[in-house]
């Protein structure tokens, strides 16, 4: 990624073609390593594909690599590759820019304020952006969605009930404790066994962890396994000094010393706001990746609305802040007249949509159901509900990642007399129905209740705090909702919406055939080609029951007047959760 | 004197018992499942229910209220289960941010409504009592909300003169400390600055019309002299009734300015908890504010007594 500020509010749609290529290098290194080519996991391949300016940049970390290889040749050779490293420029472990303000400091603004920074006690996954200066993780992942090694130098999967990883050497907790595979192994016990743990259930499907090597850690696995590389880039994969963990002291505010990113906590607010400080290992010069930590100080803020995050840049109280909702428009409208600086995107795994409870009248017709799909003008709505600043869909993952169904995606279109019609023939005399909705939806909600009501349908609004889980439970007809991912891996969010019990379960799986064939999606030994093939029929089957509105994917900016360098490799703006570590001001 | 006090004082006790049961119960009707927040995005339903059970969700509404008001009494307010930190400690940091508000917004009414209502009412019908009517009932029509954004839009974001949101603490630096607060101090105090120039104007008036103002003015005093020494003391009767009453909302006012301004005091600290029924805190919050709002009443009694012997009963 370039370090430009240009506005650039369709950047992902751009880079779907490079998307694409990649991926065909990635099938491409499959195959080989199929063929026993390619001796090693994923990680391996990524080396042979970066430029020669970037070997030499990279030497000493390519060389560890390579001893990484040689490490794990022994054993067989992969099975399958998994979202494997494609050499991106946002791999970890870069060089240090020229041109660094060493005193540069950044306040930012934020959408939300982390009640905890403890990975593992309570945590929501929108509090990793908080944590993400503060813990390394074992893996990450690129704006292309692929998933990119961190602390880990690559992975494998032997068989369906083991995952390998090998781990770099050169890494030390803000403790002075290394890290190793003894400190991945404490840290997911951890995470599991912790009393309220909230990464309990995405970890299950790991029984054991099993120390090989320092370098070398296996994971044994009860259920699949195709998530971990993705879920390992956030609150699951932040590692923690096992000195730290084994004291058992509170890491709720942060100042425990035990994580190993560039950045340690000054001070800490819950809610409200944390100001970092670069870590010793950054300022003895001895941190891995030094591309990252070069802010001498940074905080983030948690500023309620858009609005107020964007005064707050205008008026030099901020210097940078996240701007989301129907303000993400504005945003690009002061982006494009140079009013400020940044970039905007529609965010790729956050969405929004209506879903219908099927077992309640009138949803448990799926005619209704059906004709709901048909109902929506889905450009008129994100014009009239976020002035633009959403781009409209039919299913929740774009084109740009490696599972889009085009049979799903081309499934329904908004069709007005087809519509009405189909309303007419399920029968249902005066349609009525209650829609549940967040406070800050509270105007798209209300375009949905005029649309609908176009047909004849009594749409009830009903506002609900967040924590009501009435519609979880069944006894909530809809809502209007955002839609998200935690990883790149599209089992998560299968299970998190459709089917299973940790989820909203809005799929009836009667014959189980979407469990089947997701559990074979998700076993490591399945092919990515095949996977993508069940995929396919997964979504289709979803959308055939017509549980599920997908109206569009919502946009985010992020502004600054000018003073932030580097504010395009902002990590993980694929989900709005960002990643700061390489921000830094120039000289 | 000492019995009006007491009297007082005893009476906030059911006042805070009642106030906190039915908080209790409110908290306890909401929808929010606090155990499926805490368990995390995609928890199963037993680690939901395991979670339940740690915090004892599922013993009876008596039985958790006894349980927080035993602890309560003792001075323990339970610890937050979002944040882990204990209430005391966090109503500790935040209670000051909150005073600071209250305290500049008081000053600021006071101040504003002494101006406003003495001129008012040296020269009632002219130019300044025309403009204290007006302006009162200009700020009683515009939402604080809304000036509070107007301001912050054109002192700064247009004119970078003050900040558009934060806290400073006094210890920090004092300057920005009052930098800080001067627009949302204004946009609180706006309202009930104007309201009460009104009132003191009134009383002011009736007051410089009674004999002994009259004697006063025979016996050749300053007009300073009789209007604060005399005057003003016998017009602050119903001007204390609405000043308290306004400390209160002053107070609760605060809560809806943090917003605006982004400052984290007690009402973000109630919104958050109120958001995911966070019982501790909310619990906490509810008792400071209650114990203000009558403190602050039995402190206007208090003051009537002292200012007229007669209400001493």
């Amino acid at each position: 990624m370039q370090a430009t500020n240009a506005a650039h509010p369709r950047e992902l749609k751009g880079r779907q073609m490079q998307f694409r290529r990649k991926t065909s290098g990635v099938v491409f290194v499959a195959l080989l390593a199929l063929l026993g080519l390619v001796g090693t996991a994923g990680a391996s391949a990524a080396p042979k594909k970066a430029t020669h300016a970037k070997k030499k940049a990279h030497k000493k970390t390519t060389k560890k690599k390579a001893t990484a290889k040689k490490t794990t040749a022994k054993a067989k050779p992969v099975s399958r590759v998994i979202n494997s490293p494609t050499g991106s420029t946002t791999q970890s472990g870069r060089p240090r820019p020229a041109n660094v303000d060493p005193d540069g400091t950044l306040s930012v603004g934020y959408a939300a304020g982390a009640s905890t920074l403890d990975p593992a006690a309570r945590a929501s996954t929108g509090y990793a952006a908080f944590m993400y200066p503060l813990y390394d993780r074992l893996t990450t992942i690129d704006d292309n969605l692929n998933v990119q090694p961190m602390l880990a130098t690559g992975w494998r999967f032997p068989d369906r009930s083991t995952m390998e990883m090998t781990l770099r050497t050169d890494v030390t907790f803000e403790d002075g404790t290394k890290f190793d595979a003894a400190a991945v192994k404490a840290n997911i016990e951890r995470s599991k066994t912790l009393p309220g743990s909230g990464l309990a259930s995405q970890l299950s499907g790991i029984s054991s962890v099993e120390v090989v090597r320092p370098d070398l850690v296996r994971f044994h696995l009860s259920a699949g396994g195709t998530e971990l590389p993705s879920i390992f880039s956030s609150l699951a994969g932040m590692m923690i000094s096992p000195t730290v963990i084994a004291s058992k002291v509170s890491l709720d505010n942060g100042t425990h010393g035990g994580g190993s990113g560039p950045y340690t906590v000054a001070s800490f607010v819950p809610a409200d706001k944390v100001t970092y400080k670069q870590s010793k290992t950054v300022l003895d010069g001895k941190y891995w990746d030094k591309g990252a930590g070069l802010l001498k100080q940074m905080s983030w803020q948690f500023v309620a609305t858009s609005l107020q995050r964007i005064n707050a840049v205008r008026s030099g109280d901020l210097d940078m802040a996240q701007v989301t909702g129907t303000d993400a428009t504005t945003a690009e409208k002061y982006i494009k007249d140079g009013t400020v600086q940044g970039f905007a995107l529609a965010v790729p795994l956050t969405g929004v949509a209506l879903q219908f409870r099927q077992t309640r009248p009138p949803f448990d017709n799926v005619q209704f159901r059906t004709a709901m799909q048909y109902a929506i003008d889905k450009n008129l709505f994100a014009q009239g509900a976020y002035q633009g600043g959403c781009d409209p869909d039919n299913i929740f993952w774009t084109p740009a990642h490696w599972s889009f169904s085009k049979t799903a995606d081309s499934m329904y279109r908004f069709d007005h007399d087809k519509a009405q019609q189909m309303i007419k023939s399920s029968g249902i005399f005066n349609p009525s129905f209650t829609l549940g909705y967040a406070t800050i939806y509270a105007p798209q909600a209300q375009a949905i209740q005029g649309i609908l009501g176009d047909y004849g349908i009594n749409v009830k609004l009903e506002q609900y705090p967040s924590g009501d889980t009435r519609f979880r439970e069944g006894q909530m007809d809809a809502i209007y909702s955002a839609i998200s991912s935690v990883g790149v891996d599209p089992s998560g969010y299968v299970k998190n919406y459709y089917i299973g019990s940790s989820g909203l379960g809005l799929y009836n799986d009667a014959d189980g055939s979407v469990t089947k064939a997701l559990a074979q999606a998700s076993d490591p030994t399945t092919s990515q080609a095949t996977a993508k093939g069940l995929y396919d029929t997964i979504y289709t089957k979803l959308a055939a029951q017509a549980v599920q509105v997908d109206l569009c994917h919502t946009h985010q900016a992020w502004i600054h007047e000018g003073k932030v360098a580097n504010i395009r490799d902002l990590g993980f703006t694929f989900n709005g959760i960002p990643d700061s570590r390489y921000l830094y001001v120039k000289k | 004197m000492l019995k009006l006090i007491a009297k007082r004082l005893l009476w906030m006790l059911p006042i805070m018992l009642v106030v906190s049961f039915s908080t209790y119960a409110l908290v306890d009707l909401s929808p929010t499942n606090v155990a499926a927040v805490l368990a995390g995005d995609q928890a199963t339903p037993a680690n939901i229910a395991r979670v339940r059970a740690e915090l004892h969700l599922d013993d009876p509404l008596p039985v958790r209220y006894g349980r927080w008001l035993a602890h309560a009494v003792h001075g323990d307010l339970g610890k937050s289960y979002f944040t882990n930190q204990p209430v005391k400690d966090a109503i500790t940091q935040k209670l000051p941010i909150n005073l600071s508000i209250a305290a500049v917004a008081l000053a600021m009414t006071v101040l504003g409504a002494l101006f406003l209502g003495v001129l008012g009412a040296l020269w009632p019908g002219g130019a300044v009592d025309r403009t204290v009517t007006g302006l009162s009932s200009l700020f009683i029509a515009i939402p604080g909300f809304w000036l509070a954004m107007l301001l912050v839009l054109q002192l700064a974001v247009y004119r970078r003169l003050l900040p558009a949101l934060g806290y400073v603490g006094i210890s920090s630096s004092p300057w920005q400390w009052l930098r800080h607060l001067l627009i949302p101090g204004f946009a609180i105090s706006a309202t009930a600055s104007t309201a009460l120039a009104v009132q003191l104007k009134g009383s002011l008036i009736d007051a410089l019309g009674r004999d002994y103002v009259l004697t006063a003015r025979a016996k050749g005093l300053a007009t300073r002299t009789i209007v604060f020494k005399h005057a003003l003391r016998n017009a602050a009767i119903p001007v204390i009734t609405l000043l308290g009453l306004r400390a209160g909302a002053l107070l609760v006012g605060s809560v809806v300015v943090e917003q605006i301004f982004s400052i984290s005091g007690l009402g973000s600290m109630l919104i958050n908890s109120a958001n995911v029924a966070d019982i501790n805190p909310l619990m906490g919050i509810v008792l400071v504010v209650t114990l203000v709002v009558t403190l602050t009443n039995a402190a206007v009694d208090i003051a009537y007594g002292y200012l007229n012997p007669k209400l001493r009963v």
